[in-house]
């Protein structure tokens, strides 16, 4: 995978999976696809020099997310709910998840990466940490914090929907 | 139990990401406009200089070939503006030292040829503003070559550098981070952020052509207009910044009356209890208790009821399940409203919304009244959907249907709780009746226009 024709495709292959990372540490898909951008093309003028370049374009955007953040600090916008997604199954899944993504955003930025490598890429609690560059027990400690700080914000279960029990009225 | 469902949660939150297209094509865009910034910034660098420059293109993007040039007798309207813009005379102290214009355009053909092919030899270059703001020494120069619509760069220095400096040396974290107007505003309105987090560093600029005057009013009333000292042009450094609106009158036409570019006042986060509690005093009807979340999350991430076109925090004006029909689930719908520089009130709506395949999205859309939308006692007739094709409609206690048009045709409310969407209402049958279980009309309302912030405003350019 070297020069452009090798860069070209490790974006067309990994793009979708960085994108859900950087989706999660950003918290709109505009954001995360700038994130994303923004890494590719940080990658893309080292490409020959990039062993790993999931890993590099995964460090970048933490990276990139954290001085966002410290520069923003106080005025991050919260995304009301995803913005976009499927939803094929019940509203209460709907509202758990909308309730899991909006706390998600509260996290501090390397609690809320360490949680998104360890959860969602999969990542051992090794792999984490040389990602991140500190120690498996810093990576232990964000991750018991942030799964803590997530029970504190998600709500328990929604009562039942009202709309069954209301009458649909009629359209004109 | 949080972590064992944590995995399959984020999963299903990025399953249906779907990238924008070409995204190896917009890689290599971003790598070639990047160029430019990186090599200055390394010059910047070797400079071991302080200064700053802002490279923006204003009046034309960069990048890639010339936008067609639009037309029509308003676009013509607007060059002539335009024109007269670029051929007013130079505005700020600086600009009217000719040895500073002439070295500082000298310094940005040297280094443009140094670096890049920007700006070309052969066109016409003009010092637009020059002058020291704050800590910062600021400079708008225009080039215009082979009849293209002009490019205007704005480079930005600390406070007294020379010529040579502020023409050359750069900073690549500066940008823009609000600008008014469209490509052809004749009244330039932006403002400048280094993003080296220091605030001092933020500037706001408003510039018209030479003859016309601006003037400017706090808000929150935006009321009390005073014609700006400078004339035709208006700058804000970060120390006596405080959100105001502009207005630029031409003989004795007003042609822009609007907010200063400024960024939508956030931070706030989700209401705190006390807040939500004003927030939520004088909503009509209850909030069902599973609609919270939402309704905190609007309030934490309303734009325009939070920026310089409202005069007060929003409120919770509604909050219910919707009824969409055919079939389709119920939506969470929360409508926040807030009170209007200039008067009347903006209005808000934002709705979950499930398709047939079972896709929910966030639906928003906004609307303007006149009169107060907390009158217990009105009906509101709210323009909703994609297209605004649908209305939305909340009655007041009492109102057992509502009628539209002349010909009666009921939609029954009895069993809802207060709305429901009916639709769609045409702009010739805008008038809906509210009538109790005896027939007998208790209530009116008008069908209220969509506006996302525009009332209030005048943007008149383009007219005679």
């Amino acid at each position: 995978l070297t020069g452009q024709d090798g860069f070209r495709e490790f974006v067309e292959a990994r793009y979708t999976q960085l994108l859900g990372i950087a989706y999660l540490l950003a918290g709109s898909s505009h954001e995360a696809e700038d994130v994303l951008q923004s890494a590719l093309a940080r990658a893309m003028r080292r490409w020959n020099r990039i062993d790993d370049p999931v890993a590099y374009v995964r460090r970048v955007m933490i990276n990139v997310q954290i001085s966002f953040w410290r520069r923003h600090r106080g005025r991050e916008l919260l995304t009301p709910v995803r913005p976009d997604g499927p939803v094929a199954d019940g509203s209460e899944d709907v509202l758990r998840r909308q309730a899991l993504f909006k706390a998600l955003r509260t996290l501090p930025p390397k609690t809320r990466a360490v949680l998104v490598l360890r959860y969602w890429a999969d990542l051992s609690e090794a792999d984490v940490a040389a990602e991140l560059g500190c120690s498996v027990g810093t990576v232990k400690s964000r991750a018991s914090r942030g799964l803590a700080r997530l029970r504190e914000h998600l709500e328990p279960p929604t009562e039942p929907s009202r709309t069954l029990t209301q009458p649909v009225p009629r359209r004109i | 139990m949080i972590d064992e469902r944590l995995r399959d949660d984020l999963r299903a939150l990025t399953d249906a990401l779907r990238p924008v297209p070409d995204p190896f094509e917009r890689v290599q865009l971003r790598v070639r406009r990047d160029r430019w910034r990186r090599i200055a910034g390394a010059m910047a660098g070797t400079l071991a200089a302080l200064m700053l420059l802002a490279l923006v293109p204003l009046l034309r993007p960069s990048g890639g070939a010339p936008p067609a040039r639009p037309s029509g007798p308003d676009i013509e309207r607007l060059r002539e503006w335009q024109q007269r813009l670029l051929a007013s005379p130079a505005r700020g102290a600086l600009a009217k030292d000719k040895a500073f214009t002439d070295a500082l355009i000298a310094a940005t053909y040297a280094e443009g040829e140094k670096l890049q092919p920007f700006p070309p030899r052969g066109g016409t270059a003009r010092v637009l503003f020059a002058d020291d703001v704050g800590s910062l020494r600021v400079a708008a120069i225009s080039y215009e070559i082979n009849g293209q619509d002009p490019s205007l760069m704005w480079y930005v220095a600390d406070r007294g550098a020379s010529p040579e400096h502020l023409g050359r040396a750069f900073d690549p974290n500066t940008e823009v981070t609000a600008q008014g107007g469209s490509v052809y505003d004749p009244f330039i309105r932006l403002a400048l952020n280094t993003r080296s987090d220091k605030p001092e560093n933020l500037l706001y600029f408003g510039l018209a052509p030479d003859g016309c005057t601006v003037a400017t009013a706090p808000l929150p009333a935006a009321s009390a207009w005073t014609d700006a000292p400078t004339g035709s042009y208006v700058v804000r450094a970060a120390a006596d910044h405080h959100p105001e609106w502009w207005r630029v009158t031409c003989g004795k036409t007003v042609r822009y009356r609007g907010p200063m570019p400024d960024e939508p006042r956030l931070g706030a986060g989700p209401p705190s209890a006390a807040e939500l509690a004003t927030a939520t005093a004088r909503t009509r009807g209850t909030v069902p208790p599973n609609l919270s979340g939402l309704v905190n999350d609007s309030l934490a991430s309303t734009l325009t009821l939070r920026s310089s076109v409202v005069s007060g925090p929003p409120q919770v004006l509604w909050a219910d399940l919707v009824a969409e029909g055919n079939g389709l689930p119920h939506s969470p719908t929360v409508i926040l409203a807030a009170p209007a520089v200039g008067g009347g009130w903006f209005g808000e709506v934002h709705s979950m919304v499930t398709d047939k395949a079972g896709k929910t999205d966030l639906a928003q859309s906004q609307f303007f009244t006149e009169s107060d939308p907390f009158d217990p006692v009105s009906i509101l007739v709210i323009p909703v959907g994609r297209e605004n094709d649908n209305v939305l409609v909340i009655t007041p206690p009492g109102v057992a249907a509502v009628v539209t048009g002349a010909g009666p045709v009921p939609v029954d409310v009895m069993d809802i709780p207060l709305g429901t969407i009916i639709g769609p209402i045409t702009s010739d049958t805008p008038l809906v009746r509210g009538v109790d279980r005896n027939g007998k009309v208790v209530a009116t309302g008008k069908l209220l226009r969509s506006d996302n912030g525009q009332a209030n405003q005048v943007n008149a350019w383009a007219e005679p």
